[in-house]
C-alpha cells in the first residue's frame, strides 16, 4: 500500500539483538512482524490491544547497563526508538508461564473431545512457555452452556477470558445481543439468555476465541481434525465481495470453510454466509447423474462417464441453432468459452431488459470510478491518517447487510475513523482499542442513508430516510440539484451531530405528505451541507433495486461530486449481485442478447429449430410467463447446473456440474478483481467441470475441433492466443506462482493421516501418490509437494508452533500487512463500447430503450414489492442449507399503516399475496415508517433476484380460513423437512467417508492434467 | 641347508596331518556325545501353534479399543493416534451420538501396514487404543488384515483397569444412562449461578 512509504521503521534491541519495527503498531505487533514467538491471547490484529491477559509480558530495559529491567505488556506498550527488551530473560519467561498456568486452573480436561483441539491458540501458546503439567489440585469452576443457534456452539467451561468474542461481536461488528456478565473468576461471555446469535459475523467468533467456546457446528456435527483437512484456496460464491475462503475436504466431502487472510478484501473477518452456506455442495438438491441422456441399463452412474452415449445423443442435436446464456455465478472462463461456442450474436447473460440496462449503468460506473478494495475504504495498516480516511459515508439504495454482508462490517470500521482521529488528536494510538473507545465514545463518522427498507444503519446515522425507489431517484435528483446550484452552503456551519435525525424522527409516526417531505429537505439539507464539508466522502450503492434510473441518477452525484474543487475526492462502491456478475460485464456489448430477445428468436425462428445451452443459470429473474415461453419456443435445453431448480427442471438435457469446492476457475468481485478458485478436491464422475462439459459440447455438439481443453490452463492459453488481455494477465499470473514452487504446492498438511487405511476396506492394494504428471500443476491432491507456505495461493494457514489461524502473522510482511507471496492484483479491464458513447444526437438513455426497452405497466395505484429477506436467505445458493432453512422465521409481508387501515389488516393475520401467477401466504407486520406505495415482503418460495417489482394493490388480500391452516401446515413442513435433510445429510455424508469412491481417484487416467484431475492412478 | 630346512616342513606337516586328524575325530565324538545328550534333554523350542510362548503384558502385539469401567467405549475420535502412526494406517470418523458422547463412526486399522510400533497406545488421551501380547497376524489374503471398529474393539478395559475419560472431562454425556451434567465431573464445582448478584 501507498501508506507504507509514510510508516516509519525505527530500532529496537530484542535479547540485544537489533530489530526494524514500524512505529504505528505497539511493541507485540513489532515483535511478532519479525516472525519471532511471543505468547498472546488478547490482543488481536485488527482489533488492537486491551492488555486484558497479561500473557505478553516482556521485561523492558532502560539501557545496555540495567540487568534488571521492568516487567511490561508488550501490547500495551508503543516502541521507541532504541528500546530495550528482553524475551528469553527468565523473570518474563516465568511469569508468562504462570499466567498460562493459572488460565488452565480452570480449564476442563476435554481436549480430545474439543473441536478447537489441533489448531488451538491455547494449547499452542501453552506449549510454547513451557507449562506442561497441572499444579492446581482444587476444584474447578464450572458454567452452563448457552444454545446460540444452529451455526455456532458454545462451551463456557473452556473459556480463558481474554474477552475477544466480545470486542469482536459488539465492539467491531457491532453486535446487540452478545455481551460479558458477571465479575471476577465467574465471568460469562454469552447472551442474556439462549437463543440464535443475530449478528451475521456470529462465525468469527470461532476464530476469534483462542480456544473452543466458540465452535462451528455444522462441522462439529462431521468433524475432522485440521490437520487431516485437504484444503484449497477458493473465493468465496455468495456474493461480489470475493472474500477468499480456504475450503476443507477429509474422505470426499467438504467439512468446513475458513476465512483465508486477504490483506485487501477480508482481512481476518467472513461473514456467515460464506462461512456456512459452502453447505450446499452437500445438500440432496445437488445434481450427480446425467438427465436426458440413455445409458445402458444396469450402467453405474455414480463415478461412470460414458462419453460414446454422449456424444451419440449430442450429434443428434447438431442441426439446431444454439443460444448460449451464461450466468453470473458461473466462473468466468466458463462464460468465456460458452460465449465463443454460441458466437457472440448468440451469446446472452440471462438478463431481461431492465437487468440490461442495469449492467450497463454498472459498467459506465465502474469504467468511471475506480472501486475502491476493502482494504482502501477501510484504510487498514495505517490509521491516524487524515487526509485518506472517508469521513462521509452515504449509502443509497442498497441494503448491504442483505446483499454483501462482508462490506457492512467494513463500512462499521468506516464509521470509527472520527473516533480514531478524535483519541489520536491527543496522542491515542489507534491500537489503544479500550482508551479510544473510552475516550472517543461512540463519535462516529458521518452517515446518512436513503434505503427503500429499514436498515441495521438507520439507528446510528446522522440522517436516514426510508423512500420508495422512485422517490430515492427523484431525492437524489434534488440533492446533485442542490450541489449543482450552490455547493457552498457551509457559509452557515451547523454542527451535524447538533440536528441528528434518526430514522424513527425523520420518517415519523405522522404519515401526512407535508411532513415527510419537510423531513426529506432536512435531510437534504443536512446532507448537502456534509457533503460540502467533506473531503473524501464514501458513496455506496448497489443493483438489487434493479433500477437503471437510480444508477443514473447516481451517475450524475458522482459526476457532481467530482466536479468539485482539488481536495475533494469521492469515491463509489457499488455491490454487484452476484459472484461474477462484474465478468460478466465484460461480455456485455450492444449485441448480447436480453432474455426478451433470446424468445423473441427461438419464437421466430421457422427452418433451423432454436434450442439453448444454459450454463448454471436458474432464470429465477424470469416472470412466470417468460420462461413458459422460453421452454415453448426452444427446441432443446441443454442445462449444465449442480443444484436443480427451475431450469434444470423444464430442460432436456442436465449435465452434472462441479460446485465451487470442486472446480477451477476466476470470479470477478465487484472491483473487477480477477480471482482464482481451486478445487479441493475431483468431482466424482459424472460431476465434471463447466469448462469441461462445454469441451465435450464443443467437441460433439457444435464441431469446435480446435477446442479439446483437459485443463483449464489450456483453455486460458486458447484464448491467449487470440490476444485476449484476461487470459494473458491470469497465465502470467499463475506462471509467477509455479515459479514460487518447484512441485506444486501440497493441499493436505505434512501431517495429513490414514493415507493407507481410509481406501483400504475397498482394496488394501492402496492407490499410489505421486507429484502431478505433468509438473505444471500449481497444487497437489496429496501431502507431497512444497509447503504451503511458499506460495501465493495458500491452501492453509500454519506455522511451526502456531497451529491455529494466528499464524496468519508469520506469513505477513508485517502484521495486518500484506502476505509475503502475496500473489499481483488481477483487475479486469472493462471498456464500455464505442456504441454508448454519449453523443449529442442520442443520449445513453435512449440507446439503452432502443436496444432493451422496459415494457412498464406502471399504474400509480400499484405498490412497490421489495425484498427484505434476511441476508442467509439472500443468495440462490445458500437456500438449500438445512440451518439457514431453520433460521428463518417465516414468510412476512410489511405493509405500510395506510394499506393495513384500507384493508383492515391487523399484524399477525395472513395474507394471501397473488405475485406472478403464484398464491404466496405471509403474516402481516405493520410498519409505520415505511412509504406508502411499498411493501417488503420476505417470503421463502420468491427468488430473491425478483425486487422492486410492481404489484396491484388487489393482489393482497386477507387468508381464509382454510388458506391459515395450509399456510401454516406449509411453514411446519418446511422447518420438518429441514431438519429431516439436515440429518440425512450427516448421515449421507457419513455412509461416503466409508466409501470414498475409488473412481474419485481414477480420474487422473484419462485426463492427464495440472490442477484437475490428480491424485492417483 | 635348504634341504634340512624342506625336512623339517615336511615333518611339520605330517605332524599337523595326524593332529588334525585326531581334532576331527574328537569333534566327531564331541557332536555325537552332545547329540546323545540333547536327545535326552528338554527342548528350547516350543511345538507352536499348539505351544504358545510367553508373551509380557506390555509386548506390541495386535491392536484393540478397550471400553471404560462402565463398558463404554473409550475411544472418543480424536484423531490422536491416526496422527502419530507413522505408516498411516488409522482412519476414523468422529461422529456425536445423543448421549453427548464422541465416538468414532468408523474406525480402520490396516494392519498389513502397522508397524507395531505402539505410537497410537503413547497418543491415545483415554487409553482406548492399546495393543496387546497377539502377534499372530498372518492371513492368506492381505485384504483380512483391514480390520475394523468391531473386529477391533474389545469388551474389556485392557491395561488400565480405572480410568473413565468422561468422568474426568467436563462435557456432559451420559454415564450409566444417567446424565453427567456441568459441574458433574470430578475435581468440578458446581455450575456459577451466573444471574447471581452475590459478588
Amino acid at each position: 500500500m501507498a501508506n507504507n512509504q509514510k510508516d516509519k521503521k525505527i530500532t529496537i534491541y530484542i535479547d540485544d539483538v537489533p530489530y526494524q519495527v514500524s512505529t504505528d503498531n505497539n511493541l507485540l505487533a513489532g515483535v511478532l512482524s519479525n516472525k519471532l514467538n511471543l505468547p498472546y491471547f488478547c490482543w488481536h490484529p485488527s482489533m488492537g490491544s486491551v492488555g486484558a491477559c497479561r500473557q505478553c509480558a516482556v521485561t523492558q530495559y532502560m539501557d545496555e547497563n540495567d540487568t534488571r529491567g521492568r516487567m511490561v505488556m508488550s501490547c500495551m506498550t508503543p516502541v521507541t526508538d532504541g528500546m530495550r527488551i528482553g524475551l528469553k530473560d527468565s523473570a518474563s519467561t516465568k511469569f508468562r508461564e504462570q499466567v498460562i498456568a493459572a488460565m488452565m486452573t480452570n480449564h476442563p480436561h476435554d481436549c480430545p473431545v474439543c473441536a478447537e483441539g489441533g489448531e488451538c491458540h491455547l494449547q499452542d501458546m501453552t506449549v510454547m512457555t513451557g507449562h506442561s503439567s497441572r499444579q492446581y489440585k482444587g476444584e474447578k469452576r464450572t458454567f452452563t452452556n448457552q444454545y446460540l443457534g444452529e451455526l455456532v456452539g458454545h462451551e463456557m467451561n473452556r473459556c480463558i477470558t481474554c474477552y475477544r468474542c466480545v470486542r469482536f461481536y459488539k465492539d467491531y461488528a457491532g453486535g446487540k445481543d452478545f455481551d460479558v456478565f458477571g465479575s471476577r473468576n465467574q465471568v460469562y461471555f454469552g447472551r442474556q439468555k439462549d437463543g440464535a446469535l443475530e449478528s451475521s459475523f456470529s462465525g468469527n467468533l470461532v476464530e476469534v476465541c483462542p480456544t473452543g467456546v466458540f465452535t462451528n457446528k455444522l462441522f462439529s456435527a462431521h468433524y475432522t481434525r485440521k490437520w487431516d483437512l485437504q484444503s484449497a484456496p477458493s473465493v468465496c460464491a455468495h456474493c461480489s465481495i470475493g472474500c477468499n475462503t480456504s475450503v476443507g475436504e477429509r474422505y470426499g466431502s467438504v467439512r468446513r470453510v475458513m476465512n483465508r487472510y486477504n490483506h485487501n478484501i477480508n482481512g481476518y473477518f467472513l461473514c456467515d454466509r460464506g462461512r456456512f452456506g459452502i453447505g450446499f455442495v452437500n445438500s440432496s438438491k445437488r445434481i450427480k447423474s446425467v438427465k436426458g441422456i440413455n445409458t445402458k441399463v444396469g450402467e453405474p452412474s455414480i463415478g461412470m462417464f460414458n462419453e460414446k452415449s454422449f456424444a451419440k445423443e449430442m450429434a443428434q442435436h447438431r442441426g439446431e441453432h444454439f443460444i448460449g446464456i451464461g450466468s453470473a455465478r458461473a466462473s468466468f472462463e466458463a462464460n468465456r468459452l460458452l460465449k465463443y461456442l454460441v458466437g457472440k450474436e448468440n451469446f446472452s447473460l440471462g438478463y431481461t431488459n431492465q437487468e440490461m440496462q442495469l449492467a450497463l449503468r454498472h459498467k459506465q460506473l465502474l469504467t468511471q470510478y475506480p472501486q475502491q478494495s476493502l482494504a482502501g475504504i477501510e484504510n487498514r495498516v495505517q490509521h491516524g491518517n487524515g487526509e485518506k480516511e472517508h469521513d462521509l459515508v452515504f449509502i443509497i439504495g442498497e441494503l448491504v447487510e442483505q446483499t454483501a454482508p462482508r462490506l457492512s462490517l467494513t463500512i462499521k470500521q468506516v464509521l470509527r475513523n472520527a473516533a480514531l482521529d478524535k483519541a489520536d488528536s491527543i496522542g491515542v494510538k489507534h491500537w489503544q482499542d479500550s482508551a479510544v473507545r473510552t475516550y472517543a465514545g461512540n463519535t462516529s463518522t458521518p452517515l446518512f442513508s436513503l434505503q427503500a427498507q429499514p436498515s441495521e444503519f438507520d439507528q446510528n446515522a446522522n440522517g436516514a430516510l426510508v423512500l420508495s425507489p422512485q422517490q430515492i431517484i427523484n431525492c437524489l435528483t434534488r440533492l446533485t440539484n442542490m450541489l449543482k446550484d450552490d455547493f457552498a452552503i457551509s457559509d452557515t456551519v451547523v454542527m451535524l451531530s447538533g440536528q441528528i435525525i434518526s430514522a424513527t424522527e425523520s420518517v415519523g409516526s405522522d404519515n401526512s405528505d407535508v411532513k415527510s417531505s419537510n423531513h426529506e429537505d432536512t435531510f437534504l439539507l443536512l446532507l448537502a451541507r456534509a457533503l460540502s464539508q467533506a473531503k473524501m466522502p464514501l458513496i455506496v450503492t448497489g443493483l438489487s433495486l434493479k433500477s437503471p434510473a437510480l444508477l443514473a441518477a447516481i451517475d450524475d452525484l458522482m459526476a457532481c461530486l467530482s466536479q468539485q474543487s482539488h481536495g475533494f475526492s469521492p469515491e463509489l462502491t457499488i455491490v454487484a449481485p452476484e459472484c461474477n456478475s462484474v465478468g460478466n460485464l465484460h461480455f456485455l456489448s450492444e449485441c448480447a442478447l436480453s432474455i426478451e430477445q433470446v424468445i423473441e428468436q427461438c419464437a421466430s425462428s421457422r427452418d433451423v429449430p432454436t434450442s439453448l445451452v444454459i450454463l448454471e443459470q436458474d432464470l429465477a429473474q424470469l416472470s412466470n410467463k417468460q420462461s413458459q415461453q422460453l421452454r415453448q419456443h426452444c427446441k432443446t435445453m441443454i442445462v449444465l447446473d449442480h443444484t436443480h431448480n427451475d431450469s434444470t427442471q423444464m430442460s432436456d438435457i442436465v449435465l452434472p456440474v462441479a460446485a465451487v469446492s470442486e472446480s477451477n476457475g476466476h470470479f470477478v468481485n465487484f472491483q473487477g478483481r480477477l480471482q482464482r478458485f481451486y478445487s479441493v478436491h475431483i468431482p466424482v464422475k459424472p460431476i465434471m467441470e463447466n469448462w469441461h462439459w462445454l469441451s465435450l459440447l464443443a467437441k460433439h455438439l457444435f464441431n469446435h475441433h480446435e477446442i479439446n481443453f483437459n485443463s483449464l490452463e489450456q483453455l486460458q492459453s486458447f484464448f491467449a492466443k487470440h490476444g485476449e488481455p484476461w487470459a494473458l494477465q491470469v497465465l502470467t499470473c499463475q506462471r509467477e506462482q509455479k515459479n514460487q514452487t518447484s512441485n506444486g504446492v501440497s493441499r493436505q498438511t505434512h501431517r495429513a493421516s490414514g493415507r493407507t487405511a481410509e481406501m483400504a476396506n475397498q482394496s488394501v492394494h492402496e492407490v499410489k501418490t505421486y507429484l502431478e504428471r505433468s509438473q505444471n500443476g500449481v497444487l497437489n491432491y496429496s501431502m507431497e509437494g512444497s509447503d504451503a507456505r511458499n506460495s501465493s495461493n495458500m491452501p492453509h494457514a500454519w506455522s511451526p508452533e502456531w497451529n491455529s489461524n494466528q499464524s496468519i502473522f508469520q506469513h505477513q510482511q508485517e502484521v495486518n500487512g500484506e502476505l509475503i507471496n502475496a500473489a499481483n492484483e488481477n483487475l479486469l479491464n472493462l471498456s464500455l463500447s464505442v456504441y454508448f458513447d454519449e453523443s449529442p444526437q442520442v443520449s445513453v438513455t435512449e440507446k439503452l430503450d432502443k436496444l432493451w426497452p422496459i415494457l412498464s405497466i406502471e399504474e400509480p395505484e400499484n405498490l412497490i414489492a421489495i425484498q427484505s429477506l434476511p441476508w442467509f436467505l439472500a443468495d440462490q445458493q445458500t437456500r438449500c442449507l438445512p440451518e439457514f432453512i431453520l433460521m428463518f422465521s417465516g414468510n412476512t409481508v410489511s405493509i405500510p399503516t395506510g394499506i393495513a387501515e384500507q384493508k383492515n389488516i391487523q399484524p399477525h393475520d395472513v395474507l394471501k399475496l397473488f405475485i406472478d401467477g403464484h398464491d404466496l401466504f405471509a403474516k402481516a407486520k405493520i410498519n409505520m415508517k415505511q412509504p406508502d406505495n411499498t411493501i417488503l415482503v420476505s417470503l421463502f418460495d420468491l427468488p430473491h433476484t425478483k425486487n422492486n417489482f410492481s404489484l396491484a394493490l388487489d393482489s393482497i388480500s386477507k387468508a381464509t380460513n382454510d388458506e391459515i391452516a395450509d399456510f401454516q401446515q406449509g411453514e411446519l413442513n418446511r422447518v420438518q423437512a429441514a431438519q429431516q435433510e439436515k440429518s440425512d445429510i450427516l448421515v449421507r455424508l457419513k455412509k461416503q467417508d466409508k466409501t470414498i469412491p475409488i473412481a474419485f481417484y481414477d480420474i487422473a487416467g484419462d485426463f492427464d492434467v495440472d490442477n484437475t484431475g490428480e491424485g492417483n492412478g | 641347508m635348504a634341504d634340512s630346512e624342506h625336512k623339517y616342513h615336511h615333518q611339520k606337516e605330517k605332524a599337523n596331518a595326524l593332529s588334525t586328524a585326531v581334532d576331527m575325530f574328537v569333534s566327531q565324538l564331541r557332536t555325537m556325545a552332545l547329540v546323545l545328550k540333547h536327545t535326552f534333554t528338554k527342548a528350547d523350542t516350543v511345538e507352536y501353534p499348539e505351544q504358545k510362548p510367553y508373551l509380557a503384558p506390555r509386548y506390541r502385539g495386535r491392536i484393540v479399543l478397550t471400553r471404560d469401567p462402565d463398558g463404554e467405549e473409550r475411544c472418543v475420535g480424536c484423531n490422536l493416534c491416526a496422527a502419530a502412526c507413522p505408516v498411516d494406517c488409522i482412519a476414523l470418523q468422529q461422529t456425536i451420538d445423543d448421549d453427548g458422547r464422541k465416538r468414532a463412526d468408523f474406525f480402520r486399522i490396516n494392519f498389513s501396514r502397522c508397524i507395531l510400533c505402539g505410537f497410537c497406545e503413547e497418543a491415545c488421551p483415554t487409553y482406548a487404543i492399546q495393543l496387546t501380547p497377539d502377534i499372530e497376524l498372518a492371513e492368506y489374503e492381505r485384504q483380512n488384515l483391514v480390520y475394523e471398529k468391531e473386529h477391533l474393539l474389545i469388551s474389556g478395559v485392557g491395561k488400565y483397569p480405572d480410568y473413565s475419560f468422561y468422568r474426568h472431562s467436563g462435557i456432559e454425556v451420559n454415564i450409566n444412562g444417567e446424565r453427567k451434567a456441568k459441574g458433574g465431573a470430578e475435581q468440578e464445582k458446581s455450575p456459577v449461578n451466573i444471574k447471581g448478584l452475590m459478588p
